[in-house]
């Protein structure tokens, strides 16, 4: 079994859900977005069109992150979902360096949303469980996964843009979805051979 | 919590003419500010229309009342809601005959939609 | 300055063990989601979409799941404040002192009481759109006071008059929107249901993806594409503010090109075959006073009531009475040859072939005369929508825009049947278990339709009667107007004067509205405000208005608050098309923190004080329609819980009284066919010409004569007309660009720029806080994109801003995300990001429309670079 998303962009608005949705089931700190909204203008007025992406970690299949990382923190966990063992993160990067989806972030200190006055209750709930010094990213809401539950970007999607199932189970929805419609990964050319799949606009 | 007669009032008032039936006015709102006195009670005939009751409502307070109440001579304004014994009416319903007990009939004017 | 804010909260002591999942209802804009609210040990942790609920179907935007940060926002105000500098300007401190809520409500009542012995007109009541659990508490405080003065800032001004009315009268309901589930081919003008915003936004994005999956064709008239131009299958760029020649361009088209309509729809449906004399009226019969229609099988005008509609005449020319006279729609069909493609062309930019090709593909994809079996029901199937809101709404010819636009539906019968242009649920057919919250749209006056139902009592049709004006915004003379300008125009007072208003206001009770920035220039706005003795405002943060308040009341916000009817009225923002009802609660989710009261309990306390309390009682008894035993005693105090209480059970009965929505969440039921398409077996007609425009120009013009004011021909013909509004009649050389302001997708009005994960998003969003610029237009003037550029009118109003250069912008446009720029201290986050879209508008009695007093909301502008990209 191997986890994977497939991200319809034909159903996808932009809406910013699967962005904050994912910042509030993690309370991660300002500045990081585990799940990001890109926007790019393709062609020119008026014959011009507005692509949205979405994006996240891709849970390589060869993950540079996990091949660089010297302590074995970043590592596949099981079902191809790859994850940071912060207890072996040593915080030197190389994982981020490696990464050609710029999808990782660093927690150098603690940081709350409204400076001067010290985390909110919430920030306090959620925000405890990220150590600092380390290295942060998407783990398909391993948590979530857990208590039987869909990663929060796709159980929130109200376009119904995100897929998430097994990408090795030939008769999955996601692998249905893309064998169909003719699924594509970003930067191919890296050869990391992603987890999450897009299908055209 | 129910609002009614048995609750909230005195007795049957006393008939003022012949067939006369007393009703309970309940002014609120803006049209409240025009009667001070609440419930006021009126000798009407029996079986009037609202209309008809409004008429003379309008004779007692005012041109005012009327101004409130009516868009026109003969169509009251939507927002203006008018209920006999709780249940809403309009223009072309009579009073009804209550033996034993008053008509309690209330008058308000809502305010008109904006925008959202 | 001594104010006490809520920094280092400390967790509620008695709520450890605490894990609950609270079924309640999104208020990050006026959509009112349903939603689940997770409390862990008296915190809220987290906001997902209920998925027991159609209103959001599990789902929300990210605005929805970012509620918490604004709840647990440090600035919210905490306790009561007062003023104690009696200056009042933008940028004064007004020296703040908190009282306690004695102090706060024992002045407000006084002063109240005061007024209203003098004259309950001089209070003037205004809320904010977003939060629509305001409405009924509100509304109901203004009924029982006796004041009309409502008013909700810049909604409605800028968004609403003619988008509601006119979706009222041709539609039963507050907006429309294609029936994504059957429709084939939809096309919007400056609308973006389905794209995150607005009437069910979350349920549309839903079911607007589907309906992309399926291979809906959605064609998108916007001066910019990016929301839901992004998404469509042909984005239209046009002039600002020239949508409505463009609609009717095309009906010219489907009429006078194409000769496709749908004539049994046309003859049983509309107004059409109603005889029109010279003097632009209805031809009637003289004893029933009905309108007549020319009967083709008898040949002879008769009342339109005795005639079958087959046999109906929808052309030519006829004599009754030695009067010539025409059916409307010939009217109509000669009206629109003045809006040939090429004149559109010149007007619209839009080039005069693809007007051509859009009308046609409109015209054949409605496949006029089919039928759809849905649930076993027979029922008409015109899978094409023509929609609007507020982009093409939002001008001074704001009335004929929308009417243009929906004339489309009209001509091709795509009006409430399957596929085609719906309004949100016009027909109920009531809770199953107790028959109530029943409506349908029905026949009126002279055969027209009447909503259903509506946002009050306050119906679209008939339209009221103008009077001398009692109310300060003149909608009772402009009764086509919903919101107006002259709630805070420059030219008030003489507006006031001249018309001869009665009174004028002293106390302003606001809720949440941020009137500095929600209607236009904030120093027109400031004097407004300058010029009340009194003003009392629930807020959740200090903000520009604050400065001109004179008591500030700390509020809970929507996961610390109760509503009974957080998805009704179920024309508002309840998803449209088949599927199923759903009626759900707002619940506090939290505690309130220091001194916070929710405002409905406040309300209460206050009505008790003024001593209106019988009167607001009352008032709530007849909008909320509570009959026997439910309906409230007169001075028996309740609390808001106990008036909820009392809502659910009148509609659902004693078993589904608030204890039990407070478990639930929400009660459903399936619809019907019958209901979302209503309108094959409802004998109803509605008006495609305007013949009640002639009666309302003659009696505001027999009114206001004595002024010295006619009101403009040109804006009340019974057909629909092209007046620009006054910014594009700006020449002066140097100002090129129509600015114009759209609603983003991460934020809702102006206040949600203080929740610093919108905030952050928005920062990293290439639009959200710039200027946009066609980019070749920008470069050719040496303009670079991160470029700081002051946006400047003719008038010398002007705002600053980044700008960023698009392609995604027709060349004349100036797109900026309304509503952001805050510059207030009390919302931090907010302060100093985006820019203040408003500054750019003149608030006074020429940029009004004379039709609906919908303002102007275009700015012709000019461009200056100040500063070089960072």
């Amino acid at each position: 079994m191997r986890l994977g998303m497939v991200i319809d962009l034909k159903r996808c608005i932009a809406c910013y859900g699967c962005q904050l949705s994912c910042k509030a089931e993690h309370g991660t700190p300002p500045g990081v977005f585990f799940a990001r909204v890109l926007k790019r203008e393709e062609g020119r007025y008026p014959t011009v069109r507005q692509l949205f992406l979405p994006v996240l970690c891709n849970h390589c299949d060869d993950a540079p992150c996990v091949e660089v990382c010297p302590t074995e923190a970043s590592h596949h966990a099981p079902h191809g979902v790859v994850d940071i063992d912060h207890d072996k993160c040593v915080g030197c990067r190389a994982c981020m360096m490696a990464c050609p989806y710029s999808n990782r972030y660093f927690h150098d200190e603690r940081q709350f949303y409204f400076p001067e006055s010290g985390p909110t209750l919430y920030e306090a709930a959620r925000s405890e469980r990220h150590p600092e010094r380390v290295v942060m990213k998407c783990n398909f809401c391993a948590e979530r996964r857990a208590d039987g539950k869909l990663p929060a970007c796709v159980a929130n999607c109200a376009a119904g843009a995100r897929y998430f199932g097994d990408l090795h189970d030939p008769n999955s929805e996601v692998s249905r979805l893309i064998k169909d419609r003719g699924g594509f990964t970003l930067h191919p050319e890296a050869g990391t051979g992603p987890a999450v799949y897009y299908l055209a606009p | 919590m129910e609002y009614s007669a048995s609750e909230s009032g005195p007795s049957r008032g006393e008939a003022e003419g012949p067939g006369h039936q007393a009703v309970r006015l309940w002014l609120f709102g803006g049209l409240a500010v025009l009667c001070p006195e609440r419930p006021l009670t009126l000798e009407v005939p029996p079986g009037i229309t609202v209309g008809e009751l409004l008429g003379l409502l309008g004779k007692r307070l005012g041109a005012a009342l009327l101004e409130s109440v009516m868009e026109t001579p003969s169509r009251k304004f939507s927002i203006c809601r008018v209920f006999i014994d709780g249940m809403p009416v309009d223009l072309d319903d009579r009073l009804p005959e209550t033996p034993g007990g008053l008509s309690d009939f209330e008058l308000i004017v809502l305010t008109a939609a904006e925008g959202g | 300055m001594t104010i006490h804010l809520s920094r280092r909260e400390e967790k509620p002591s008695n709520a450890s063990g605490i894990d609950k999942w609270v079924p309640s209802a999104c208020a990050l804009c006026y959509a009112t989601c349903s939603i689940r609210a997770h409390n862990v040990d008296g915190v809220v942790i987290k906001i997902e979409g209920n998925p027991d609920s159609v209103v959001g179907k599990g789902k929300l935007c990210g605005k929805g799941v970012s509620g918490l940060m604004g709840h647990y926002d440090p600035n919210r105000l905490t306790r009561p404040l007062r003023r104690t500098n009696p200056r009042k300007g933008i940028g004064v401190d007004p020296g703040w002192k908190e009282i306690s809520w004695e102090e706060a409500l024992t002045e407000i009542a006084e002063t109240l009481k005061r007024v209203r012995a003098e004259d309950p007109r001089k209070l003037v009541v205004q809320r904010t759109t977003t939060v629509t659990a305001s409405r009924i508490p509100f509304h109901s405080f203004a009924a029982g006071f006796g004041t009309p003065n409502i008013a909700t800032a810049g909604g409605g001004l800028h968004c609403g008059n003619g988008a509601h009315e006119i979706s009222g009268i041709m539609h039963a309901s507050w907006s429309v929107v294609p029936d994504f589930a059957y429709c084939n081919y939809a096309i919007y003008f400056g609308a973006s249901k389905g794209h995150s915003a607005g009437h069910a936004s979350c349920s549309n994005m839903g079911l607007a993806a589907d309906a992309r999956a399926r291979g809906m064709k959605m064609v998108v008239v916007d001066p910019m594409c990016n929301f839901a131009s992004a998404k469509a299958s042909e984005w239209v760029p046009l002039r600002v503010g020239t949508d409505g020649p463009l609609a009717l361009a095309m009906c010219n088209v489907i009429v006078n090109e194409l000769g496709r309509i749908d004539e049994p729809y046309l003859q049983s449906k509309t107004n059409g075959p109603y005889l029109i004399g010279p003097d632009k009226r209805y031809v009637r019969d003289p004893g029933s006073g009905e309108p007549l229609v020319w009967d083709c099988g008898c040949n002879e005008a008769r009342p339109y009531t005795k005639v079958p509609s087959a046999s109906m005449a929808l052309l030519g020319e006829y004599r009754v009475d030695g009067v010539a006279c025409h059916p409307a729609f010939q009217l109509l069909k000669d009206h629109l040859q003045s809006f040939s493609p090429e004149a559109a062309e010149a007007i619209t930019t839009v080039p005069a072939a693809n007007i051509r090709r859009l009308a046609t593909e409109f015209a054949t994809e409605a496949r006029i005369g089919s039928t759809i079996v849905i649930d076993g029901v027979n029922v008409p199937y015109r899978p094409v929508a023509a929609i609007a809101f507020r982009g093409s709404q939002g001008h001074m010819n704001s009335t004929y825009n929308f009417l243009g636009i929906d004339l489309l539906n009209q001509l091709v019968g795509a009006a409430d049947v399957a596929g085609g242009c719906l309004g949100f649920n016009p027909a109920c057919n009531g809770f199953p278990g107790t028959g109530r919250l029943k409506y349908r749209p029905k026949p009126g006056r002279d055969g027209l339709m009447v909503s259903g139902t509506w946002m009050g009592y306050h119906y679209p049709y008939p339209m009221a009667e103008p009077r001398a004006p009692q109310n300060i915004g003149l909608q009772d003379l402009f009764v086509m107007g919903m919101n107006s300008p002259f709630l805070a125009s420059s030219d008030q007072e003489e507006v006031w004067t001249r018309f001869g208003l009665p009174y004028r206001p002293e106390v302003l009770l606001n809720f949440g509205a941020n009137m500095l920035m929600s209607m236009g220039t904030k120093e027109t706005v400031a004097a407004a405000l300058q010029r009340y003795k009194l003003i009392v405002s629930f807020d959740l943060f200090l903000n520009e208005t604050s400065d001109f308040v004179d008591i500030v009341l700390p509020d809970c916000d929507y996961l610390q608050s109760m509503d009974s009817r957080s998805t009704w009225p179920f024309i508002f923002g309840h998803p449209a098309g088949m599927g199923e009802w759903c009626w759900g609660i707002r619940q506090p989710a939290d505690e309130p923190r220091g001194e916070q009261r929710r405002f409905a309990d406040v309300l209460l306390d206050l009505a008790d004080r003024v001593g209106i309390l019988p009167d607001v009682h009352a008032a709530m008894n007849a909008s909320l329609n509570l009959e026997a035993p439910y309906r409230l005693l007169p001075d028996r105090r309740y609390s808001w819980d106990e008036i909820c209480d009392a809502e659910l059970k009148n509609n659902f009965g004693e078993a589904h009284g608030l204890g039990w929505f407070k478990k639930n969440g929400v009660i459903t039921w399936p619809k019907t066919p019958d209901e979302p398409y209503w309108r094959a077996t409802t004998e109803a007609r509605v008006p495609i010409y305007w013949e009640f425009m002639v009666d309302i120009h003659e009696k505001i013009n027999k009114i206001t004569q004595q002024c010295g004011y006619k009101a403009p021909d040109e804006y009340y013909d019974p057909l629909p007309l092209f007046n620009p509004c006054l910014s594009h009649e700006c020449k002066t050389p140097g100002f090129d660009f129509y600015a114009f302001y759209y609603r983003d997708t991460l934020h809702s009005n102006s206040y949600t720029t203080e929740n610093p994960w919108l905030d952050e998003a928005a920062r990293l969003d290439p639009y959200s806080y710039t200027i946009v610029v066609n980019r070749s237009v920008g470069e050719a003037r040496g303009l670079k994109s991160g470029d700081l550029i002051r946006v400047e009118t003719e008038v010398g109003r002007s705002v600053e801003g980044r700008i960023c250069l698009s392609e995604a912008i027709h060349p004349e446009g100036l797109g900026i995300a309304g509503l952001a720029g805050h510059w207030h201290a009390g919302m931090p986050v907010a302060k100093g990001k985006g820019v203040f879209f408003n500054e750019l508008l003149e608030l006074d009695f020429a940029h009004a429309s004379p039709q609906n007093l919908n303002l102007d909301l275009c700015a012709k502008v000019k461009v200056t670079r100040i500063g070089e990209a960072p």
